[in-house]
């Protein structure tokens, strides 16, 4: 079965769906499937016909001919999109696109008609409520719709109830780490950070936090791994609250790396404002048996499962935080525990080989339905 | 609307081009964008020469398997829908000069000509986050590694 997967980003770009998009192809086409990758280079200078490990990767600029308002840049992505769907004769096309460029799936789709899976890793923000809205379309042209996690979905039929008897939830998931998780460290707490360097992931929080922690404990550190726009605001704050050399930044981590480097932390932190879909590092690091300190948003409390897996706080609380992480660090037994719980849950609930089975089951029924 | 009424593209507030015989519209002032199906791009060229409509429904007969009557109820619904839009508006002059000919050169099986709106597509630009692009990126394929 041929299928054209079509996704914002993808490598060499980083983050969780760039990961997850390569791990979950060369998975899927060792189950059989045809795979061809259409995408966008961003702002970076990438060849616009590629391979990534064999598979067929097409980067066409979507956002600069849509956001340049010129119709001729728009029909001629148009016109590359209506060959490419030509040549290619896919049964189905499976979307990630809560981006502007769902326009040309929705422009384009006619040619050569198949089956449509829009699968949905983030929380929708645009207009729902409108038919003639882009991401409405995008809903009603598909024939299934996954989201990554209960409050995708949940908030998604909040504003498209008639979507319910199309829709499921396919939680993220994580192929099992290779690296045995280590003990944790209590002598000399480590906090992890990890994720893009932007406010909404609230990393100033964490550090305001940090700087309560160190009453209690004053060996604990924190490790910031990623990199963004934030970078020189955390450091100022770092400055102001006196935190000085606790606090290490690491940059970005390559994704193979990233279990070692939650095996140096004692708690992972995730203190994020806006409504995480899903929070991927929250199943890392509890792949690494690592307790999690989460905000309540999103589909975090989806991994983390409040008392038995790490500790939740209100979004934007850092006393409450503070005293969620000095709580792990007083009792390292329920820490220690907390974080095998974690490891087990992240098993039996986002298990790498389930969420690849119920895509390949979901692939034979749209695709083979058009054959 | 008769059949000498005559229409010209609001050109202040809209860009749009012919491709492939379909044809992509923007309204500049509100952000909406719209994409026309072949037969709304056949009547473009004609829309933006300020041909009357009875030119318009000719075109329709002579290169669709169209009644004549199916066919002006179809253009008025199209040309009501675009000047409801501001795309266009009643031409004041006539005709500016001999329209680009889009449509097919064999007959063709009849759809009525419509115009497709996305009318958040200004919003979504605005909301969409650009990807902090990081630079060197420290990942590599395993097959590059392999080589290291």
């Amino acid at each position: 079965m041929r299928v054209l997967y079509w996704v914002q980003r993808f490598w060499p770009h980083i983050g969780g769906v760039e990961v997850h998009s390569t791990r979950f192809l060369r998975a899927m086409r060792e189950r059989g499937f045809e795979l061809t990758v259409l995408t966008s280079p961003g702002d970076r200078d990438l060849p616009a016909v590629d391979s990534f490990e064999g598979i067929p990767v097409h980067r066409m600029r979507f956002e600069a001919a849509l956001s340049s308002a010129d119709p001729a840049g728009i029909a001629s992505v148009r016109r590359r999109i209506t060959a490419l769907r030509r040549e290619l004769g896919p049964h189905l096309v499976h979307l990630h696109l809560t981006d502007p460029s769902v326009f040309f799936h929705l422009i384009t789709r006619h040619e050569r008609p198949c089956a449509t899976l829009l699968s949905l890793r983030v929380m929708l923000e645009g207009d729902l409520d409108r038919n003639e809205s882009v991401l409405s379309k995008a809903l009603s042209a598909a024939e299934w719709i996954t989201a990554n996690s209960g409050a995708v979905l949940t908030d998604l039929l909040a504003h498209r109830p008639e979507i319910a008897g199309r829709s499921s939830v396919i939680h993220n998931a994580l192929e099992p780490s290779d690296l045995s998780p280590t003990p944790l460290d209590f002598s000399a707490p480590t906090l992890l950070l990890l994720g893009r360097l932007v406010r909404d992931k609230g990393f100033d929080l964490a550090l305001r936090a940090l700087s309560d922690v160190i009453q209690c404990h004053p060996a604990t550190r924190m490790i910031v791994a990623g990199d963004g726009p934030s970078r020189p605001e955390l450091e100022s704050l770092i400055a102001e609250l006196g935190l000085g050399d606790r606090v290490q930044f690491r940059g970005w981590v390559e994704p193979e790396k990233v279990p070692a480097l939650i095996n140096e932390a004692t708690l992972v932190v995730m203190p994020s404002r806006w409504r995480e879909a899903f929070g991927l590092v929250a199943l890392q690091a509890a792949q690494q048996a690592r307790p999690v300190v989460a905000a309540r948003v999103g589909g975090l409390p989806e991994v983390v499962v409040d008392g038995e897996s790490g500790i939740l706080f209100a979004r934007e609380d850092h006393a409450e935080l503070a005293r969620g992480l000095v709580r792990l660090l007083d009792d390292p037994s329920w820490a220690i525990r907390l974080g095998e719980t974690g490891r087990r849950l992240a098993g039996e609930r986002f298990g790498w080989n389930r969420h690849l089975d119920r895509y390949v089951e979901l692939y034979r029924r749209l695709g083979g339905e058009r054959e | 609307m008769n059949q000498d009424t005559r229409f010209e593209v609001n050109e202040e507030l809209v860009a749009a081009k012919v491709m492939d015989g379909e044809v992509v519209v923007i309204n500049l002032s509100t952000g909406s964008y719209y994409t026309g199906n072949g037969v709304a791009g056949a009547l473009w060229p004609l829309i933006e020469g300020r041909s009357p409509v009875a030119a318009m429904v000719e075109l329709l007969c002579s290169h669709y398997d169209v009644a004549p009557v199916q066919a002006a109820a179809d253009l008025g619904q199209l040309l009501h829908h675009l000047e409801a839009e501001q795309i266009i508006r009643p031409a004041v002059a006539g005709p500016s000069s001999a329209p680009a000919d889009a449509a097919p050169a064999e007959r063709q099986p009849y759809q009525a000509p419509v115009i497709e709106v996305f009318r958040d597509m200004a919003q979504l630009l605005a909301l969409d986050p650009p990807m902090p692009d990081v630079g060197d990126i420290p990942w590599r394929r395993a097959d590059e590694r392999s080589h290291d």
